[in-house]
């Protein structure tokens, strides 16, 4: 169909607060799109520190506006899923048709992670180009949960990732009690600590165990399934669900883990310590693997200011991501590790290194456990709207809530997966076809939770 | 004759039992996929038991011209025959899969067959070289005759840096440790066994005696080289490649190219070292 | 001729297709491949014309469903499904009208389904052999 183009004027408004903002130093938090009749609103939330502000756009069906990209590169995916929902594009396009020879990887392999298709410009098995299809793992979540309960919606939430399903859940009930003013008791608190650090623990060694696959490490990577299998085992004695799906609650949990279980399951993990410091110090220690991940995803500084996660650490800035919850980490003492070189070694040291700082954490919180209840009595059924910004597996997460009468009105959901997305294609340029393997999973990327 | 049957039914048989004996160890370990004892068998059953492999019909005979090749090279080899009619054999079994991997039209079976002619070159160079050197010593290119001047004479000592290309040969031809070109391995990689790619049922099975019966090709010829009983050769050639099929999981898979240098560095340059010194000394 | 089919009980390749899921589901099928000791004999593959399963994950939707079926359709006789997980089996949480989202038997016959989110690992290996020996007899007496 043919596209109208906004005016002249229009597009370098909308731009122009764009780079308004970016000049004071916000960055693009999400976007969000919704319906009303006769246009589409778009909403540019961004943030700096904390501070969110809302730069909106209003634009009739069948419209062409400016991309965000050439501001704020990372909104690329965001850009991508709202014009897969909404008639609307975005100029100029950012997709690029390889004139090599282009050969098609996936959608369904071992070695990819999730599903998604990479169209690859090869000149002598060196990728000159990369078309990254994404939509194999799209559900329509965010429409499907307009509506809905929070309980629901919680439900429906803790499923949407299997490495992340646990953080996008906290993030809700966490915007929720931010909505209600609901006071959470200090074990609650605690508690989800453990948790979210099991889960940590948890996307690294998979993590891991992908990259050692991509390397062709056969041995070790069946060795990190054997953490993951120790992992498993503890977690069982929280929850039936590895992912501890219905433990969280608004308020608190919906029960109680007593202080010898936390210490049976401390316990258990920390039996990986060794297995985990053994495997570093082979990967550091041997040259041709040290070699290869040293030569591969490498990110350029500008690029990874503008990601999250380990992708940021590993090009030597320091950034501690728990910081922007509202959970008791502050309590806790721990350094946060952080690398240089922003290529696959340093993404992959910081892996172990995160692995190891989560069993640190866990034995901290168990050791430091407070008493008391693990839920307050609230109530879900009024409205509000709430931004929150969590950490999770892989860098932050941004969730949108807006909530009627106890039933969700919208929901957006910006994950780590979403900011790093981006910048998949260019750290690409130039890898040979046998480490694409390898560089995908040094992004870890999230896709079940970025696509929803 | 008898004795030639024998040996020809004894490297059919002990090759295969190899790969079963790798299989259940590496099972055996902890964190690797559980397996019977005779799995590779099963499978092998199991693919003749397939139908229906529609979509690669010119690629499957292939396979089988591939196979009865090798089967003349085991032949060949077993007899003691002349190593140029081995080669030759070995030549057409190669060229005949990479052949079927090209036709298929599918990008990673025709990305396998540039591969796969990289690993052809560099393996014909290297025994090509290593043959020479052989004649060189021994006067004559039949392996029976080669085989009693070894006994003889110790050809090893003459011929040290042959016998270890010759073993990079084995390596690449079984696409273990460093000399894994991610073509047919077992480790996972974005190709997966993309030379096999267009193969299927009975024509993958067939393919699969294949490579079974050039190792053991490989493993008699090279067993030449070692000063004892050719029995006893082979048997020690034989754990030794069982030693190198178990080890293959510890180490990590390298790009082709760098596999394609280091190959032939280590293969053709050994061997080209030997041919210069037996010319200078 | 069935003396060769029943080796396929012992000898299984799977190709894993995860559609649009939280990934569970093929994780726990890993993590079985790799810690569980009573079933023998699976291994993973990723080329379709290998495989003799296709274990299905997650809610497929339109785009991962042609891609499934082409799939399907390179995978050599006798072959089998399964629905592995609440999303495949019945779209679970996430299949409302509005969503267009598919289960695996409303696009290929399934021969063998593991409910539960997310399912025990025993319970998927376990319906991978069922599966394949469904598809066995089913080739038996086609024979016959």
């Amino acid at each position: 169909m043919m596209r109208k183009s906004w005016s002249e004027k229009q597009s370098s408004s909308l731009a122009g607060k764009w780079f308004t903002f970016k000049s004071r130093g916000y960055n693009l938090l999400m976007i969000n799109a919704t319906q009303a009749e006769n246009k589409i609103i778009l909403e540019y939330i961004l943030e700096k520190e904390g501070d969110i502000e809302i730069v909106k756009a209003s634009v009739p069906p069948n419209y062409e506006i400016p991309s965000v990209v050439e501001v704020f590169p990372q909104g690329e995916q965001m850009q991508h899923e709202i014009t897969q929902r909404y008639p609307i594009s975005f100029f100029p396009r950012m997709t690029k048709h390889p004139d090599s020879s282009v050969i098609e990887w996936g959608p369904f392999h071992p070695l990819l992670p999730e599903p998604v298709k990479f169209r690859l410009g090869l000149k002598d098995e060196v990728i000159e180009s990369t078309c990254i299809e994404t939509g194999y793992n799209y559900r329509g979540l965010e429409e499907s949960c307009a509506g809905r309960k929070a309980e629901e919606v919680l439900e429906m939430l803790e499923r949407t990732s299997a490495m992340n399903g646990f953080c996008m859940g906290l993030a809700f009930v966490h915007a929720l009690e931010k909505m209600h003013g609901v006071d959470v008791p200090e074990k609650a608190r605690w508690l989800r600590m453990f948790l979210m650090e099991m889960t940590y623990l948890h996307a690294s060694l998979h993590s891991l165990s992908h990259t050692a696959q991509s390397l062709g490490l056969a041995a070790c990577s069946a060795r990190i399934f054997k953490l993951i299998g120790l992992y498993c085992e503890a977690a069982a004695l929280i929850s039936e669900h590895p992912q501890f799906s219905g433990v969280l609650e608004a308020g608190g949990l919906s029960r109680d883990i007593t202080i010898e279980t936390l210490y049976t399951v401390n316990a258990i993990i920390q039996e990986m310590e060794e297995d985990l410091k053994d495997i570093r110090d082979q990967w550091e220690g041997t040259p041709s693997i040290a070699r290869r991940l040293k030569k591969n995803g490498i990110v350029d500084d500008r690029s990874a200011r503008l990601m999250t996660g380990r992708a940021v650490r590993a090009a030597g800035i320091s950034k501690d991501f728990r910081k922007d919850s509202v959970l008791p980490w502050s309590k806790l003492s721990y350094t946060i590790p952080q690398a240089a070189g922003s290529n696959c070694f340093a993404r992959v040291m910081l892996m172990m290194e995160d692995a190891l700082l989560s069993l640190e954490l866990i034995d901290q919180i168990a050791e430091d456990m407070p008493h008391g209840d693990v839920k307050s009595p609230c109530r879900m059924d009024g409205s509000g709207e709430a931004i929150v910004r969590e950490p999770e597996a892989y860098g932050t997460l941004a969730l949108l809530v807006r909530q009627d009468e106890g039933r969700l009105q919208e929901l957006k959901i910006r994950s780590a997966a979403a900011l790093n997305f981006p910048f998949l294609p260019q750290c690409l340029e130039g890898t040979e076809i046998h480490d694409l393997p390898l560089v995908i999973s040094t992004f870890e990327l999230d896709l079940s939770s970025m696509e929803k | 004759m008898l004795q030639s049957l024998i040996w020809f039914l004894v490297i059919m048989i002990v090759v295969p039992v190899l790969y079963l004996i790798e299989n259940f160890i590496r099972s055996m370990m902890p964190g690797y996929n559980k397996s019977y004892l005779l799995q590779p068998i099963y499978r092998l059953m199991k693919l003749f038991g397939k139908r229906g492999m529609k979509t690669n019909d010119p690629a499957h005979w292939f396979s089988i011209v591939s196979c009865w090749f090798a089967i003349c090279a085991l032949f060949f080899t077993v007899r003691g025959e002349n190593i140029l009619f081995i080669f030759t054999s070995l030549v057409m079994m190669e060229l005949f899969i990479l052949a079927g991997s090209w036709n298929a039209r599918e990008p990673f079976g025709s990305m396998a067959a540039q591969r796969g002619i990289a690993r052809f070159f560099i393996c014909a160079f290297t025994f090509m070289v290593s043959a020479a050197s052989l004649y060189q010593v021994t006067g004559t290119l039949s392996l029976k005759e080669m085989m009693a001047y070894s006994w003889m004479h110790y050809l090893l000592l003459k011929l040290p840096l042959a016998f270890l290309a010759m073993i990079v040969v084995l390596l690449i031809r079984g696409s273990l440790l460093f000399f894994d070109f991610n073509i047919t391995g077992k480790a996972l990689n974005i190709l997966d066994s993309a030379l096999y790619t267009p193969y299927s049922g009975w024509s993958l099975g067939i393919t699969q005696i294949t490579r079974w019966v050039e190792i053991g090709v490989w493993l008699k010829l090279i067993s030449v080289f070692l000063p004892w009983k050719p029995w006893f050769s082979f048997t020690v050639l034989a754990i030794c490649y069982l030693a190198f099929l178990l080890t293959d999981g510890f180490i990590p898979k390298a790009r082709w190219k760098k596999v394609a240098r280091n190959a032939f560095l280590w293969g053709g340059g050994m061997s080209v070292m030997n041919f210069i010194w037996l010319y200078l000394f | 001729m069935s003396w060769l089919l029943n080796n396929g009980l012992r000898s299984i390749s799977i190709l894993v297709v995860q559609a649009g899921g939280c990934r569970g589901c093929a994780l726990q099928f890993s993590m079985g491949m790799s810690l569980e000791n009573e079933i023998k004999g699976i291994s993973v593959t990723g080329n379709p014309k290998h495989a003799d399963a296709l274990l299905v994950t997650g809610c497929i939707n339109e785009k991962s469903r042609e891609a499934i079926l082409q799939l399907y359709e390179q995978m050599p006789e006798p072959k089998a499904v399964i629905a592995a997980g609440a999303c495949s089996c019945s779209g679970s949480l996430f299949r409302t009208s509005e969503n267009n989202l598919y289960t695996t038997e409303d696009i290929l016959p399934v021969d063998a389904w593991i409910r539960g989110c997310t399912p025990d690992m025993h319970e998927m290996l376990e319906a991978v052999v069922r599966a394949i020996g469904a598809s066995l007899e089913k080739e038996g007496s086609r024979k016959i």
